[in-house]
């Protein structure tokens, strides 16, 4: 894709984000890391249920490869028939299926976490929503052939890292997870060519699972009969089996790999610190889970003393969020409300997230403070 | 001091890499911070971190971070294992370093904002200019002669030295990779009397390697 192209592209992204919301926030991120790119979306956006991609969160280790439109995915490993495929045949030999997922990466909420740990320190905008289409990962597998022994599938990206000494980005998921009809290998996001920063021209879909799984610029799947070995699969990514103290260090033994994220809900609006005018506030923003739908979002303007059932709009499915609404009638002074989900395995979002060594999964109670004039 | 970060950030991403560039004062995260720096060894310090961190990652990923020095110890000997132009002998002034600007109680810092259009420009291919119609075969014979001691004979990256450059964007940026040959980068060497010529070989080469 020449200059011309890509920024096209561009603006038709800008141009169907600004069609579809009603006042839609400035059309800005916050910048975790300029070089390479972590890229934060700001809290106003989450009151929708798609985020636009021009504001979507951009996250990677070592930054996009060059944009190449036919880089070929490659299939190898415990396969009867290896394949490789450009993005092109890909479209053309199986059939398109879109999914509406949250992407969030395992690291956001990381700052809230204390005491602190190393890595991007993301407030709350590591995370989005959009539609994503492309084609099943297993019929992907299914053309290729999966063999006897398979237990994984090895994900790998055109991403190189900086030197041959850093390890390189692989992920795996189990092959169970592989066949799940809601993963993808994708191509599109809202309904636009996947951008660069996004992982053009294929990346993983991997709805309900957090976001390492969802390989960027992915140019090797390789089945093999374990997961992969290497720094990124085992010691990044990795978790208490059980809380622990916090700041206390935690044997590898003890440790087991991220997949689902956990139930969580925040407020977009009103923003923290704001002014708004005394009588009927209203309070919304997104609850999902990646175990199970989200069956109750409550609200506490009260500081936790009393909890209402906010109003929950859009189709209730594991891995996708819904917007919640609450309204309630606020006089002049110091107003607050605190929100929390529950889901439909029974999993209650907790009032403290559960501290961990790398600061995954934050999903403590979200509150937020403004003025009433 | 948020709006010089906002502006300073979205010329950041504008303009693509500023590395080439000589280092600006860090961004601090609030006076206790500044009172800090003072006693640590600020000069060696910030030139461990121009070479062993920067190359790599923006200053931000530094900044932003709230750490003890022992995780600061466990961060460094990560990197340093991982290849980060440092010798041993110079670990701890990096640590000590670090550990004043960015410990648990320099203060909040929160990321700068960025215009989405910006951000999504520092990644869009730049025209080729003069460097256009580069020759992949005098490219890899120069590439030989000048670069692969310290980028690797595939281009992939040497520890402690060279950076990979196999599909990397700025192969898609031409003047920006022309400024940095020209002007040198980290431990880069400065190579000014290259010519485009020689400067688009070189490129037209790069852009035949694949990611293996």
């Amino acid at each position: 894709m020449d200059r011309r192209a890509f920024l096209q592209a561009s603006s038709l992204l800008l141009a169907g984000s600004r069609a579809s919301a009603d006042a839609p926030p400035a059309s800005v991120l916050e910048a975790n890391l300029a070089t390479p790119q972590d890229l934060a979306t700001p809290l106003a956006w989450f009151d929708r249920e798609l985020t636009p991609t021009e504001v979507f969160f951009v996250r990677s280790h070592f930054g996009p490869p060059r944009l190449d439109p036919s880089r070929p995915l490659r299939v190898s490993g415990l396969v009867k028939a290896p394949l490789s495929l450009t993005p092109e045949e890909l479209r053309r030999a199986l059939p398109s299926v879109t999914v509406t997922a949250v992407l969030q990466c395992a690291g956001n909420g990381r700052k809230f976490h204390s005491p602190r740990v190393p890595g991007v320190q993301w407030g709350h905008g590591a995370m989005g929503q959009a539609t994503f289409t492309g084609a099943r990962l297993r019929d992907v597998l299914a053309k290729a052939g999966v063999a006897e022994g398979a237990g994984f599938v090895h994900l790998v990206g055109a991403d190189l890292p900086p030197r041959p000494s850093v390890p390189a980005f692989v992920r795996g998921i189990p092959l169970t997870r592989a066949m799940d009809p809601s993963t993808l290998v994708a191509w599109e996001m809202n309904g636009q060519p996947l951008s660069l920063a996004h992982g053009a021209p294929l990346r993983l879909v991997v709805p309900g699972w957090a976001g390492d799984h969802w390989v960027k610029w992915l140019t090797k799947l390789v089945v093999a009969k374990e997961e992969p070995e290497g720094f990124y699969m085992r010691t990044a990514y990795k978790t208490p089996r059980s809380p622990v103290t916090p700041g206390s260090a935690v044997k590898p033994e003890d440790m087991t790999s991220l997949s689902t994220f956990p139930v969580k809900s925040i407020i977009a609006r009103p923003a923290e610190g704001g002014r708004a005018p005394a009588g009927i506030q209203e309070v919304a923003g997104c609850a999902f889970s990646g175990e199970a739908p989200i069956v109750k979002v409550e609200v506490s303007t009260d500081g936790g003393v009393t909890w209402s059932a906010a109003k929950v709009d859009g189709k209730a499915e594991a891995g996708r969020w819904q917007i919640w609404r609450h309204r309630f009638e606020a006089k002049a002074g110091r107003a607050t409300a605190m929100v929390r989900a529950t889901d439909g395995k029974g999993n209650a979002q907790p009032e403290k997230a559960v501290w961990n060594p790398s600061g995954y999964h934050w999903n403590a109670w979200h509150s937020v403070a403004w003025e009433v004039a | 001091m948020r709006a010089v970060a906002a502006l300073a950030a979205v010329a950041a991403l504008a303009g693509g890499c500023r590395r080439d560039e000589s280092p600006a004062p860090l961004p601090t995260a609030s006076a206790k911070v500044e009172a800090g720096a003072a006693a640590a060894p600020r000069a060696t310090g910030r030139e461990l971190v121009q070479q062993a961190c920067l190359s790599c990652h923006g200053e931000d990923m530094l900044v932003q971070q709230r750490l003890p020095r022992e995780k600061w110890a466990a961060t460094v000997k990560k990197m340093a294992g991982w290849g980060a132009s440092l010798e041993a002998t110079d670990t701890d002034v990096l640590v000590d370093h670090l550990a004043t600007l960015y410990g648990p109680d320099a203060g909040a810092w929160d990321p700068p904002p960025v215009d989405a259009k910006a951000a999504a420009e520092a990644l869009a291919p730049l025209e080729d200019g003069p460097l256009s119609g580069g020759d992949p075969a005098r490219g890899r014979a120069l590439f030989a002669d000048r670069c692969v001691s310290c980028h690797g004979p595939e281009a992939l990256g040497l520890p402690a030295l060279g950076l990979a450059l196999v599909e990397k964007p700025i192969l898609a940026r031409a003047p920006e990779l022309a400024a940095t040959i020209r002007k040198g980068r980290g431990k880069m060497p400065a190579m000014p009397a290259l010519s485009d010529q020689e400067i688009g070989d070189i490129l037209a080469h790069l852009r035949t390697l694949r990611v293996p």
